[in-house]
């Protein structure tokens, strides 16, 4: 979030990208091969002393904020480029020349050398006195009113929100939350894309997905159609208190790697206020991060993947039920099938949190006990 | 092959435990024909994070850590 005065903060308890995009810089700036091989595929040749090396992002998520990495050098790293997506031709690139050496982190805080004035804001000059003169004549007459909707007829109005408010909750009820754990990190992995697959070809689920981002360019498409109407609180109070904020965070996504971590990217989005907005939609994940592109939680020495489903009709429909516990049951087996592993795999699954309230007392507890061989499984 | 030619590179840095540079920056972006240019240095500490330190144009800090990010 921006602070309004001279800086941008983000918590990686809120975001857990910024771990993983840690995890990447760090892996990126030592040469990891074997880490960054997780992530990416890695192509390149030498030529004497020198070698270069590009990656290319794996998973879908990922591409979807990098391209391509190429790194170069000789005795040690010389050159790090990273092209961020959506853009042909190289969009960011760091060209470096590293020593290793024991060093104390010295926080040396510079003034920000600002460039611009503040802009002006409040209303803007009065009107000229014919103008008044007028006003002074119609304006017992007027009514004003800022809701629009106090403006519709009042049965209307309430139709439409309740029509709103249905189709809201309709959705919301039908997400469904699964996690799926197992003691080795990428066993659960596994056993959660298979879970996935399964999941995504039986008819009881409209959607499925198991990795993060992978709907993320839709999502921004949505936003950006209506992004003049779009403001995050912080970007608000930004305005209000101090609007040359914003140039300023938009001048250090420019010129430093805090742009790497938009969503959108700047030349769409110069300011940030559609990244700004959209994060404000993401609710905060507590101890979930990210591993890869799938959102894991650990509790003891499990590692739970967090599955996220939408149900194909109301989930207040016995035959709907029905028709998702067959499902659930098939994919429990396909993802022991994957593992191939007789380790302890478990799944879990819950409603969504945000039930809609007014139908909280016809809620179904939706739980049931299917005991797995080789393994045990309950949901 | 790939792997042989960075093992020696690798393993140098693997041993580092904090990681100092200079870099220089271009940033290209849709509609301009010429890149957004920043330099200044970096320090890379395992441990703690990445902290970014623009020099020009403009004097800045990036800082990327377990806890979250910053920019000032």
């Amino acid at each position: 979030m921006r602070d309004g005065a001279s800086a941008t903060r983000l918590s990686s308890a809120e975001r857990p990208a910024l771990r993983a995009a840690l995890e990447m810089f760090f892996a990126l700036f030592a040469l990891d091969v074997t880490r960054l091989g997780d992530s990416f595929k890695l192509y390149g040749g030498e030529q004497g002393e020198h070698w270069q090396v590009g990656l290319r992002p794996r998973d879908g998520g990922l591409a979807q904020v990098f391209e391509q990495a190429v790194i170069g050098g000789a005795r040690t790293v010389e050159r790090i480029e990273l092209s961020s997506a959506g853009v042909t031709g190289p969009r960011s690139s760091s060209r470096t020349r590293k020593r290793a050496r024991r060093r104390s982190m010295r926080a040396k805080r510079p003034a920000f050398a600002s460039e611009r004035t503040p802009a002006t804001g409040g209303r803007s000059a009065a009107a000229g006195c014919g103008g008044r003169r007028v006003l002074g004549w119609v304006q017992p007459r007027l009514r004003v009113e800022t809701d629009l909707l106090d403006l519709l007829p009042r049965h209307s109005s309430d139709q439409r929100i309740e029509a709103a408010v249905d189709t809201f909750s309709e959705r919301l009820a039908r997400k469904v939350l699964f996690l799926v754990g197992a003691a080795d990190p990428s066993v659960a992995s596994a056993a959660a894309r298979a879970f996935a697959t399964s999941l995504s070809q039986s008819r009881a689920f409209d959607s499925v997905r198991e990795r993060i981002g992978q709907d993320l360019q839709s999502s921004v498409a949505l936003y950006l159609q209506h992004r003049a109407n779009l403001l995050s609180h912080q970007d608000q109070e930004t305005l209000q208190k101090r609007p040359d904020g914003l140039y300023r965070s938009a001048m250090l996504a420019l010129y430093t790697p805090a742009g790497l971590m938009r969503p959108i990217d700047i030349s769409r989005d110069p300011l940030g206020l559609g990244t700004d907005y959209l994060l404000d939609q993401v609710p905060a994940l507590g101890n979930a991060h990210l591993q890869g592109s799938q959102l894991v939680v650990r509790r003891d020495t499990t590692t739970f993947v967090l599955v996220i489903a939408e149900t194909a009709g109301s989930p207040f429909a016995g035959e709907v039920q029905d028709r998702a516990e067959t499902a659930i049951r098939i994919a429990t087996q396909a993802a022991h099938a994957a593992t191939r592993t007789t380790r302890s795999l478990s799944c879990s699954r819950e409603r969504s949190s945000m039930r809609p309230w007014r139908r909280a007392s016809h809620a179904a507890k939706w739980r049931c006990s299917a005991p797995l061989e080789p393994s045990s499984c309950w949901c | 092959m790939l792997h042989t030619t960075l093992a020696a590179p690798a393993a140098e840095l693997a041993a580092a435990r904090v990681l100092t540079g200079k870099f220089v920056q271009r940033r290209y972006l849709r509609g301009l024909d010429r890149p957004l240019i920043s330099s200044g240095d970096f320090i890379l500490a395992r441990e703690y994070g990445i902290l970014w330190r623009t020099a020009a144009p403009f004097p800045s800090e990036f800082v990327l850590s377990t806890s979250g990010m910053t920019s000032a």
